[in-house]
């Protein structure tokens, strides 16, 4: 391993908690490589990651936000964390933004905040001063925060990276109405262990999180693995709700083939998903079935397409 | 896996080049910070800071040198031609060096403050993105307690400090709340230093001011302004952090490569125009490596603010952690633990005003 891993991995017995947004970029046409690459362009200096197949995915640098707050912790009440988060945005086929924000959280001796530059050493960790216990802290980031407490909001710090990825303004907007959705994750980090183990739940809302323990040398991969099921979970909605919509007023029809055309080839679970998380993917389908109620949604759209009066 | 298509090269973070121990210095010794107009009009204030430089050197060598290995160490002197200098760069840097040899004071490195801020010049003649921008997009605002990301960044004003201001009065007054409150440093155990820095300005042409009320144009990644004829100008504070930084390492991958020392070819002369100054010169073709484990300042004690200051922007700096694992990882290969806090790489000695 290079010095730089070993450096950025953080202790096994620290968690890594994750929120991923995603939305439709307000754009009719997907955008191309470069304006992609134009809209990544967070940091400057700092490189966009751009995979060309089978799809193509755009990452940008990582922005560092700094944090000093409350932790849900599902045993005692809200412990205090000190330190930064890091956050992305992901953009896939040109035309779905993702805000990705992670934080790797350890409980260290400590029990008084550090100079500022103590943290900014470490970017994306963040160190909880008072007694936790690591999968205390997963349970209550997974729960999310009680009504009238505040905490984490991993979320808000993805939203603000998704809203600085504009569109090109010469092209005309969205012909589909799509709803954000949000997914939240856990990593606890396990060591000398290459085992991974996953475990998928709808929340009391009906938003998905994950549950996953892996090696901390997996932290990039789980990231990538939890933005690509946000990517699919969203997917699913997305077109859900549109067909959904058409069927109730025949005035949403006219969203149907814009629907198929931004979304239909985005499909393409472990697309860039590593081999050994293949077997994840394939948890969910057990659990959720998601592959089969896409193909299926899939099918229903283009009915309503072709035959609108055959279809309800 | 497919391979069904020729992939174009992907463009993943690039793995740290392996670097020989002899990469680094163990110390970069700062000899002080002169001003074009200082060199080119006050020889006598620049030859009587430089013979209380000398004083302090060996000193300064001595107390860094285990005795396990011999001492690596470089010296350097920042050149501040900042925003533009308008005299001859081979008379500046003839007097400076005819100066700093009759004191007795080895120059290794000269590096010019407008190299750093940018536009750098590239041999090419392609103009490169300069290091002092790249530095400010990486500071992080210090976060008050509560800060949980709900409120994201916002855009800066070009000024950073480590913990909270005392509210303006009469903005209070106004409002009719409590009139004045105290500053507090966030980090402070009992009682607070609050400082408050300035990284830049944002000028406009015919002095007209750069924003309205709260209204701020660009941001803490600066860069990014579109207002025509505003031009940032950059602090003495964020420009001195950019080159700590430079020389701690810190910035490899990051900065543009027309940053990399350039030899001083003797038998050529001196540039006579700024723009063939490369942003670091190397002047000792024998010098050890610019970029060392730690650096020290030797300055008059009028620039202890400015070191504070630099001192505070080095803690906002969000280091990154390839080209930080890369100087703790040859570090390590000589036996040496570095201090995780970039800042705390850093010492200095001030020497009281010439009587």
């Amino acid at each position: 391993m290079t010095a730089a891993g070993r450096r950025a991995l953080p202790r096994a017995g620290a968690v890594v908690l994750g929120e991923v947004t995603t939305a439709l970029l307000d754009q009719d046409l997907p955008l191309s490589r470069e304006q992609a690459e134009k809209a990544l362009r967070l940091v400057p200096g700092r490189p966009v990651a751009v995979r060309e197949h089978p799809r193509r995915r755009a990452v940008s640098p990582e922005i560092v936000v700094g944090v000093d707050c409350a932790l849900a912790s599902s045993a005692s009440g809200p412990v205090r964390g000190i330190g930064s988060v890091t956050a992305r945005a992901v953009l896939t086929g040109g035309h779905v933004v993702q805000g990705s924000a992670r934080a790797t959280v350890r409980v260290e001796e400590s029990n008084k905040r550090q100079r500022w530059g103590h943290y900014t050493a470490q970017p994306g960790v963040i160190e909880v001063v008072d007694a936790a216990r690591p999968e205390d802290l997963v349970e209550g980031f997974l729960a999310g925060e009680p009504l009238g407490h505040r905490s984490l909001n991993l979320g808000a710090v993805g939203t603000h990276v998704l809203d600085r990825v504009g569109g090109d303004p010469a092209n005309p907007g969205a012909r589909l109405k799509t709803r954000r959705t949000s997914l939240r994750w856990a990593l606890r980090l396990i060591g000398g262990v290459a085992s991974m183990d996953v475990d998928f739940r709808p929340g009391p809302d009906g938003a998905w999180w994950i549950r996953v323990s892996a090696n901390p040398e997996e932290i990039g991969t789980v990231t990538e693995f939890c933005e690509d099921v946000a990517l699919h979970l969203w997917l699913l909605r997305a077109l859900d709700t549109v067909c959904e919509r058409s069927v109730r007023n025949p005035g949403a029809m006219r969203e149907l083939t814009p629907a198929l055309n931004y979304l239909g080839h985005l499909w393409l679970p472990e697309a860039h998903v590593k081999s050994e998380f293949r077997r994840l993917w394939q948890h969910l389908e057990d659990t959720a079935g998601v592959e089969r109620e896409w193909t299926v949604l899939l099918d229903r759209v283009r009915d309503r397409i072709h035959a609108p009066d055959l279809t309800t | 896996m497919s391979r069904l298509f020729s992939r174009p090269p992907r463009r993943e973070p690039v793995a740290p080049a392996s670097a020989d121990p002899a990469d680094f210095s163990h110390l970069s010794i700062d000899l002080g910070r002169f001003t074009v107009a200082e060199i080119a009009g006050d020889r006598d204030l620049v030859r009587r800071r430089c013979v209380r430089a000398a004083h302090w050197l060996d000193g300064a060598r001595t107390s860094a040198d285990s005795g396990e290995s011999p001492l690596r160490s470089s010296t350097c002197v920042l050149l501040d031609d900042y925003p533009s200098p308008d005299t001859d760069p081979a008379t500046v840097f003839g007097t400076l060096l005819a100066v700093t040899e009759q004191t007795g004071l080895p120059v290794d490195y000269v590096a010019r403050t407008a190299g750093l801020a940018g536009p750098a010049v590239v041999a090419s003649g392609a103009d490169e993105e300069g290091t002092v921008p790249l530095v400010a997009a990486r500071l992080v605002e210090e976060p008050a307690p509560g800060a949980d990301g709900t409120r994201p960044p916002l855009p800066a004003s070009g000024w950073l400090c480590n913990g909270r201001r005392s509210p303006d009065p009469y903005a209070a007054e106004a409002m009719r709340t409590r009139s004045w409150a105290p500053p507090h440093e966030y980090a402070a155990a009992g009682h607070s230093i609050f400082l408050d820095v300035e990284v830049w300005r944002d000028e406009i042409p015919g002095g007209a001011e750069p924003y309205s009320g709260s209204v701020f144009r660009g941001g803490i990644g600066g860069g990014d302004e579109d207002g025509a004829g505003i031009s940032r100008l950059w602090s003495p504070a964020i420009l001195a952090a950019s080159w700590l930084l430079l020389r701690l390492g810190q910035l490899h991958g990051i900065a543009p490569r027309a940053v990399a020392p350039v030899p001083h070819q003797a038998k050529t002369g001196w540039p006579r125009t700024w723009d063939e100054v490369p942003t670091v010169f190397k002047i000792n073709a024998e010098a050890s490596p610019l970029a060392a484990y730690r650096a020290l300042s030797i300055a008059p004690r009028a620039d202890l603010g400015l070191e504070h200051a630099v001192r505070l922007l080095l803690d906002a700096f969000a280091v990154d952690p390839d080209a930080a694992a890369r100087v703790e990882s040859r570090a390590a290969d000589e036996g040496l633990a570095l201090e995780p806090g970039i800042s705390d790489r850093l010492s200095a000695i001030f020497y009281p005003p010439e009587t």
